[in-house]
């Protein structure tokens, strides 16, 4: 991903690279990159029974739930915190964590050029918020009786209940919050969404419409209606014998994925940049690549639209798959999302594939949805640092055509320099990231 | 950005209240036709809100035949909107069978809520008027498809990607009222840089829904008053009231040049400058200088290298609520300097209401038809100038004059703003 000069479409050439400068994490196993870490490389994972609501009447009662954020810790204002909810502090918490990383909040680089782009998953309605409209809105016969809706029972609805109801305002909220103006798009709603996030931040540099942006995701909340909008779009874990339901990537006994809640942000800024002001960046995010082709037995992308994103985010970075040490899959214990990407593995890494490692956050940390990406770019940060890939968890025992090395039981010290990170909607689209490290 | 390749629309695709058809839809455009009238999908004389743009009965059967299968598929109005429109710019630009491999052309679509059933809340409310979660669990797959999984936002992009075989890009923007306009201004983006070759962008929504139809009389940005729904929409106007809704879809085909070229695409207009901005101010309210408003035209206008004079003509975002066509004439004349008062503006919703997440889609077809033709539709319902809405808004009769380049706005609800520049195809 570097800058585009001349006619030659994708072409090598030397350019601006992207830089990450600071990161945030939100999610089920901590409130921090170094809690979240941590907990990650000591084999723990977020899933438990689902607390809020009364789940036990689903199938699947188990997500990685993040605990709530304490909006004053934040500087929340009360008087905005009814229209925020849990995502928006997510995403503010993150958003402050990757800002003081990167010393961007200490620079003075006008509000106006710093950018925003994230993906955000479904905002759903809380059953209480519309309860009382509609208690007072029934009819004789138990229906609801518009004339009485409209006259009426739609004032019992708290005035600016409509705005915590928009896909953006979470966006729009945490840019108030953190006085972000620049170019900004919201993208959504599943783990792809993240990804394009985080690529059009990158490209957005790239053509020097912002000096800095502020990228990545945020979860769906865990609630009566994303749970059943899962359990419609047949991915979740439901027919598990086991007590627990868990989300088990790449496992020959995987049943299907579970829901987690959490946000990661990143800091982006040019490389050039970043060196000229003093900071040493974390990393390097070098490729994009992206496809869609639905799998019509399945709810996910076909292997070769998979292999196409890879191959293309690889091309990007203007590399060969033979430079690429670890895959952070989309390993969301799908049955036929894992086999459509162990396809798609196995024949762009061909050559190679006994000695790619491949991880899997999901087992530890729930299915993020449009999340994911950037949780998992923020853990790529920390594998290039740190050298250590954290374990797969549940993935035991793996599906037994596996050919790559699923990185599990223990943490492994392999020192990667190149991580490929994929992501997929549940409508066929797909799309994949490399991060580097800085000192290739 | 240094780069060689252009981008240039060669597809356009309609669905809103004054029709399907381009001709006939921009004709009566231009001739000031409002397509405003009392809401019949939603049927309660209760309803605060007693003028919307609504698809009428017949086109929205045409969709519904056209698209069958979809039809009985999809719950969503939204959708089907969105596949005529794409389908109908596929068709227009002569691409609706491109080659079988189209890894280079995508889909970026702006999408909004979505409808939620209160009747959903009811069914799982218990005597003692307690929602049962527990019953509600087991019994989910009895809730109203259209609440929670035909609802999903990127739902329409998808079904457009398998439809017409579109494997590069699929992209969902959710910006509220600006997502169009940011869909639009992405896909330019997008095969500028290289990523893709043809992109179908635009939006697509309706809220012609019990929630929607009380949604923005909540957010007291809604026309409530029950007098002639055509003349109820008044942008700019002193005795604008509020929004007006709209219904339906728009959709262009953006393509690179060359691309266009090769394959002799008849070239509506260039797609030039691109910008957004968020207001970080308040979601409540607009920032009352119009902060972000005038950075994203500045923006625009500086991606497309032009000087604001060689802006002939602004689309404005125009809801007709106090608010936004104050902040939005300030803004104008903060980027526009003395010539605002120059620049003929028009805002689109007063004949077609607001299409919400969709509304910079139908927009920005307006806004190349007026650049390709030199054709400036009118802003009609505009009776009584308000001191504070002092620029040239095209009131009631629509003007010819040379359009080189013009400009559309989308500000969303939240703080975030779009700004997208058209202007004519010269070859060299």
């Amino acid at each position: 991903m570097r800058k585009q000069i001349g006619q030659r479409q994708n072409a090598p050439f030397q350019g601006e690279r992207i830089a990450v400068t600071g990161a945030g994490i939100v999610s089920a196993l901590g409130q921090s990159v170094p809690a979240v870490w941590d907990a990650l490389l000591a084999g723990a994972h977020g899933i438990d029974r689902i607390v809020g609501f009364d789940p036990g009447g689903f199938d699947c009662q188990q997500a990685a739930q993040a605990p709530d954020l304490n909006p004053q810790e934040l500087g929340i204002h009360s008087k905005d915190a009814r229209i925020m909810d849990k995502l928006a502090h997510m995403l503010i918490k993150c958003g402050l964590d990757a800002i003081r990383e990167s010393g961007l909040h200490e620079t003075s680089l006008p509000r106006e050029e710093i950018g925003m782009f994230v993906g955000i998953g479904m905002v759903d309605y809380e059953v209480k918020d519309l309860l009382p409209a509609v208690l007072k809105s029934i009819d004789a016969e138990d229906r609801i009786d518009y004339d009485a809706f409209y006259s009426a029972g739609y004032q019992e609805i708290y005035p600016l209940w409509p705005l915590s109801m928009l896909n953006n305002i979470t966006c729009c909220l945490a840019a108030i919050h953190l006085d972000i103006r620049g170019e900004n798009a919201v993208f959504s709603p599943d783990a792809d969404a993240g990804a394009e996030a985080i690529a059009e931040g990158g490209k957005t540099l790239l053509a020097e419409k912002a000096r800095a942006v502020i990228v990545g995701g945020v979860s769906e909340k865990v609630s009566p209606m994303s749970l059943a909008r899962a359990h419609l779009n047949h991915i979740l874990n439901t027919t598990d014998q086991a007590k627990e339901k868990r989300c088990r990537p790449f496992s020959k006994h995987r049943k299907g994925t579970i829901l987690g809640e959490g946000c990661g942000i990143m800091v982006l800024e040019p490389y050039s940049s970043a060196i000229e002001r003093g900071i040493s960046p974390m990393a390097l995010i070098s490729g994009y690549g992206s496809a869609c082709e639905v799998d019509e037995s399945g709810p996910g992308p076909t292997p070769g639209s998979i292999a196409y994103a890879m191959k293309e985010a690889v091309r990007n970075a203007e590399l060969a798959p033979a430079d690429i040490d670890v895959i952070i899959a989309h390993g969301d214990g799908t049955y036929s999302g894992d086999k459509n990407e162990i396809e798609a593995i196995h024949g762009v890494f061909a050559t190679v594939v006994d000695r790619i490692n491949v991880y899997s956050s999901k087992g530890a940390l729930g299915n993020l949805l449009s999340g994911s990406p950037a949780v998992d770019a923020v853990l790529a940060v920390r594998m290039l640092q740190s050298g250590i890939i954290p374990p797969t968890i549940h993935c035991a025992p793996k599906e037994s055509h596996i050919r790559f090395n699923i990185v599990q039981k223990r943490p492994l010290q392999a020192y990667p320099k190149r991580i490929l990170i994929n992501s997929q909607s549940y409508q066929g689209r797909c799309a994949s990231l490399v991060l580097e490290s800085c000192s290739n | 950005m240094v780069s060689d390749r252009r981008v240039v629309v060669t597809g356009l695709g309609l669905v809103t209240c004054l029709g399907l058809e381009l001709e006939e839809n921009w004709k009566k455009l231009v001739e000031g036709v409002s397509g405003i009238g009392r809401p019949t999908l939603v049927d309660s004389k209760a309803a605060t809100i007693q003028a919307v743009g609504e698809v009428n009965a017949y086109d929205w059967q045409r969709i519904q035949e056209t698209f069958r299968e979809d039809s009985l598929a999809e719950g969503e109005r939204r959708t089907l909107f969105a596949l005529w429109a794409a389908r109908s710019a596929l068709q227009d630009a002569q691409a609706l069978d491109g080659d079988s491999n189209r890894y280079r052309h995508g889909v970026i679509l702006a999408a909004g809520l979505g409808i939620n059933r209160i009747e959903d809340i009811n069914r799982w409310t218990d005597q003692t008027g307690k929602f049962d979660f527990f019953r509600f669990g087991r019994e989910y797959e009895n809730v109203h498809r259209e609440s929670l999984v035909r609802n999903l936002s990127h739902r329409p992009a998808g079904l457009i990607a398998k439809k017409f075989g579109l494997r590069g890009t699929q992209t969902t923007v959710t910006s509220a009222c600006a997502a169009a306009t940011q869909a639009i201004g992405l896909a330019y983006r997008n095969i500028r840089r290289g990523d893709a070759d043809l992109v179908v962008s635009g939006g697509a929504d309706s809220m012609i829904n019990p929630i929607g139809l009380v949604f923005f009389v909540l957010l007291k940005a809604a026309s409530t008053t029950s007098e002639n729904p055509k003349s109820l929409c008044r942008p700019f106007d002193r005795k604008r009231s509020g929004l007006v809704m709209g219904e339906g879809a728009g959709c262009v085909v953006l393509e690179e040049l060359s691309h266009a070229l090769n394959r002799g695409a008849r070239i509506y207009a260039e797609v030039v400058g691109y910008g957004s901005s968020m207001d970080a101010y308040r979601v409540t309210a607009p920032h009352p200088q119009g902060r972000g408003a005038a950075q994203s035209m500045g923006m625009a206008l500086k991606d497309a290298q032009m000087h604001y004079k060689e802006i002939d003509y602004i689309n404005a975002h125009g809801t007709s609520t106090k608010p936004n066509d104050l902040v939005e004439t300030v803004a104008i004349k903060t980027v526009f300097k003395e010539y605002a008062y120059r620049i003929p503006i028009s805002s689109s919703k007063s004949m077609i209401g607001h299409l919400l997440a969709a509304s910079g889609a139908p927009e920005f077809v307006y806004t190349v038809l007026s650049v390709q033709r030199d054709e400036i539709h009118p802003t009609i319902n505009l009776r009584h100038p308000d001191p504070k809405c002092d620029l040239d808004y095209v009131s009631e009769v629509k003007r010819s004059r040379p359009v080189r380049a013009a400009l559309s706005n989308s500000f969303g609800f939240g703080g975030q703003n779009a700004s997208i520049i058209a202007k004519k195809y010269n070859a060299t």
